[in-house]
Parts: structure tokens; sequence; C-alpha cells
């Protein structure tokens, strides 16, 4: 495969991203939600050990909130959560204030 | 128009990959860090979307430009070590930049197919992921048997594994920064320079033409190879690129030269799929995804296509640039005195091993080289160098 046929794949390649480009941008919103420093939603589980507690809120329940120290959580109750986003093992999860 | 924006961030990421690609020492991983640091600023500016697509294009525009250093200048990372191998050899007949172009055709005839994929491994992942986990640790410990059984030196090879093994669960389990640079360069890169330099190595005239050619089944095998290995090996929690090349080709049986060809195409295909895996099973498998997810935490189809249409378009840019840049490598190694120029290599490499890791990340290179330096001596082969990332990825399956 000589240098030629590899540009020309590659220009084709920049062709067939742009319009793809152009479909998906158009499903997101321009103002994208920034770093997130606050989560609202309803309570799914709360586990709670010795000096944490780790609550799944809907609808973010991919990132689970931690808390740490003892806070007493009801499933199906809505809560406001403060905080910062921090990586831990390969995951991301919402460190509360 | 957020699509110009979204361009913008594209043009922008591979500004930022053709600089970490081309510096040994600089990871995207780095970079991406750096970028999420400073993101509470950047945000006053430009959306989370620019962000995140920056970071996708910068890693896939690393994944092209690596190849260059490695092959050049012997320093590879993680996910060039193997290349480096048929790389140097290559550049030491004078065809540095073929072995440049063997990498960048596995880059891009993997990007294509994998970018279509993404359906299929959408579907695939989670009942992978959750059926196979269990059976990667046997997995490892055959290949490793295999790597091993079919080495002329078997003694020197287990002597080898052993001790880099050794090296690698001393290196990763302590506290040091930076810890794979120290160790790979050590162990790929700076043997080999010493050694060339006592063989008095010259580079050669390089000659930028296409002189290596595979045959149909070579090239099929080598990107079949990347795609399955970048895809469904690097699935697995503590899996890296090298260990997925060594796998995949004790599987597909490359010649060496395809291996490059495997190689290129896997890391291009492996930062793919690392966004796949964040949407499919909410795992990211790479440090700049991490990063990325700090700035951006929910991954959506519209997302995940608006980084694959970014990955198209910076892969095509990459393509362009790669093969431009490696002719100027090219010309500009075979100007300088080879002698002087590895001299400078280690010295560099033992500055950024000081810089990045201090009196532990040199002890930790010394160390490194003299094991990278007996395959060489005794002729076995040096992948089993390798041991440094296999056996603490074993023994983490099975403690």
């Amino acid at each position: 495969m000589n240098e030629k046929v590899l540009l020309v794949i590659a220009i084709i390649c920049i062709i067939l991203g742009l319009p793809l480009l152009y479909f998906c941008s158009q499903y997101i919103i321009a103002n994208d939600p920034r770093v997130l420093s606050e989560i609202t939603g309803v309570v799914a589980s709360v586990n709670s050990k010795e000096k944490i507690t780790i609550v799944n809120v809907i609808p973010d329940k991919g990132i689970p909130v931690v808390f740490f120290g003892n806070h007493s959580f009801e499933k199906g109750e809505q809560i406001k959560v403060k905080g910062q986003l921090k990586s831990y093992n390969n995951g991301v999860e919402f460190v509360a204030e | 128009m957020i699509v110009i924006e979204l361009f913008l961030a594209i043009v922008l990421g591979v500004c930022l990959g053709i600089f970490t690609g081309l510096t040994p020492g600089i990871h995207i991983n780095l970079v991406s860090v750096i970028i999420v640091s400073i993101s509470s600023l950047l945000l006053n500016y430009v959306s989370a979307i620019f962000l995140a697509t920056l970071i996708v294009s910068m890693g896939i525009t690393h994944t092209f430009l690596d190849a260059i250093p490695s092959i050049f200048l012997g320093a590879p990372d993680t996910d060039t070590v193997m290349a480096v191998l048929p790389g140097h050899k290559l550049l030491l007949e004078g065809l540095g930049w073929d072995a440049v172009r063997l990498t960048v055709i596995g880059s891009l005839l993997c990007l294509m197919p994998c970018v279509v994929f993404i359906p299929f491994f959408i579907l695939a992942f989670p009942f992978l992921f959750e059926h196979l986990k269990s059976y990667i640790g046997y997995l490892l410990v055959v290949l490793l048997g295999f790597i091993i059984l079919k080495d002329k030196s078997k003694l020197w090879a287990i002597f080898v594994f052993i001790f880099s093994g050794f090296l690698g669960l001393i290196v990763l389990n302590s506290d040091i920064n930076q810890p794979l640079f120290s160790m790979l360069s050590g162990m790929f890169g700076i043997s080999a320079l010493l050694l060339s330099l006592f063989n008095k190595d010259s580079v050669p005239v390089q000659m930028n033409d296409e002189c290596v050619q595979l045959g149909k089944l070579e090239y099929v095998k080598s990107l079949a190879g990347g795609v399955f290995a970048g895809s469904f090996i690097t699935l697995f929690p503590g899996i890296g690129p090298a260990q997925a090349a060594a796998l995949s080709n004790s599987i597909f049986k490359v010649e060496e030269y395809s291996y490059l060809v495997l190689v290129g195409g896997l890391n291009t295909v492996n930062f793919i799929i690392s966004l796949v895996t964040l949407f499919a099973i909410n795992k990211a498998r790479n440090g700049a995804i991490v990063s990325m997810m700090e700035i951006l935490p929910n991954m959506s189809l519209a997302r995940l296509g608006v980084f694959s249409a970014a990955a198209l378009i910076a892969g095509g840019i990459a393509t362009i640039l790669t093969l431009k840049i490696a002719k100027a490598f090219s010309f500009m190694i075979e100007h300088v005195n080879y002698k002087i120029l590895s001299v400078c290599i280690i010295c560099f490499i033992t500055g950024l091993s000081f810089y990045f890791s201090g009196f532990f990340g040199l002890l930790v290179l010394l160390v490194s080289t003299a094991i990278g330096i007996v395959p060489q001596v005794t002729g076995c082969c040096r992948s089993n160098a390798m041991g440094c990332l296999l056996l603490p990825v074993i023994l983490f399956y099975f403690l």
C-alpha cells in the first residue's frame, strides 16, 4: 500500500467524518453541562459503611454520591447535593461537600 | 454554531497530539490531567463537549505520531513498546520512514472498521465482560507459557521474565511518579541504544520509499489482529496494549514487519474502544478518558457519535501529518552523527527519568537497562521483558 493510496484513504476518512460530526452535533446542546458541581435527584439506594455513605441517585445513577461521615437517607427521598467529581478506581464519584 | 466549535476542538486536539506524540515522556494522560485541572477556567470560554472532543482528537493523533520517536529515537511508551524492535531494525536498514508507514497503515485501516463496528461493540461488550473476566488470568498464563516455550533460549527467557516481572512488581507498587517511563525506556530504549553504541551501528542513508511489501493475507491478519486486540483484549482491566499485542500475535501469528501494522492498529482501536466501554459498561480503559469523564461524566449516543466523527477526522489529518513528519525525521537522522545522537537521547531520557521520578527513577532506569541488555546478548526474545507488565497483571488476577 503506497503513500498515495494512504493519503486518499485519509482524505476519505476526513470526508466521512465531517457529515457524521455535523449530524451528531445536532443532538448535542451547545451549552453542555459544565463541570458537575451539583446533583439533584431521587435516592435509589443507600450503602452506609463505617465512615462513608454512598448514595445512588436517579437520574444520575451512573455516578455514586459519596458522603464522608454518617448520613441518613430514605429511598425515594428527593435530594440536592453540592460537591465535586473525583476519579476513583477507573471510574468517577461525586464527593459531597 | 456548535459544529464549527467542535471542528476547532479537533484541530487543536491534533496540534496537542503532535506535541505529545513526538515528545518522549509526554503522555496524553499528563496533558489530559492538565486540561482537567484548568477546566474551571477554560469552561468560561468553551463548552465541556469542546474540551472532551479536544482530548479525543489529541488521543487519536497521539496513537499515529508516537511511532516516530519509538522508531527513530528508540524511546517508546507503553503503547508502542512492542514496535521498537522491528522498527529499529528497519531504521538500521535505512527504512525508518517505511516502518512508520506500516504503523500508519495499521492505525488508519483499523480506525475505519472500528468506527463502523461500534454498534456491534456496544451490544457485545456487556455480555463479554461479564462472562469472560474470570478467565483472563488463565489466558495470560497460557500466553506466557507459549511465549517462553517457543523461545530458542528458554532458560534465559525465564530469567528475563522473572527479573523483569519482579522489577515491574516493585515499580508498580511504589509511589513513584510516571513509573512506566523509566522502566520501559531502560528495558527497550536505552539498552538497545547502548549496545548500538558498542556495536558501532550507524544510521544508513534513509530511503523514503515503500520497500517493505506485505501480502494481502499479511495485511488481513495484522489488521484483524489489531482490531481484535484493541477491542476485545483491552476490554479487561490490567491488560494494556503491549500485553494485547503479544496475545494477539500468538493468535494471528503475523510476520515481523506486519507486527508494526498490528501494533499501530491496536493503539488506535484501543483508544476508540475506551469511549465505547465508557458508554456500554460504564468503565474507562484509558487515563485520558478517565480525565475526560471529569469534564463530561455522562456518555450519550450523540456524544459517542461526535467523538467517533472526531476520531475519523483527526485520524485522517494525523495520517497525512505523520507521513510528512516521519520524512523530516528520516532526513534529519541521516545528517546527524548517530553515536552523538544516541548519547544525547540516553542523556535526555535519563534527565526526564530524574525529572519525573527522582533518584528512584534513575535506579529503575539502571536496573531495567541491565535487564534489557540480557536478551540482546544471549539471543532470547526481548518480548520476555514484558514480564514487567505481565507478571503484575497475572498476580492481580490470581491473588
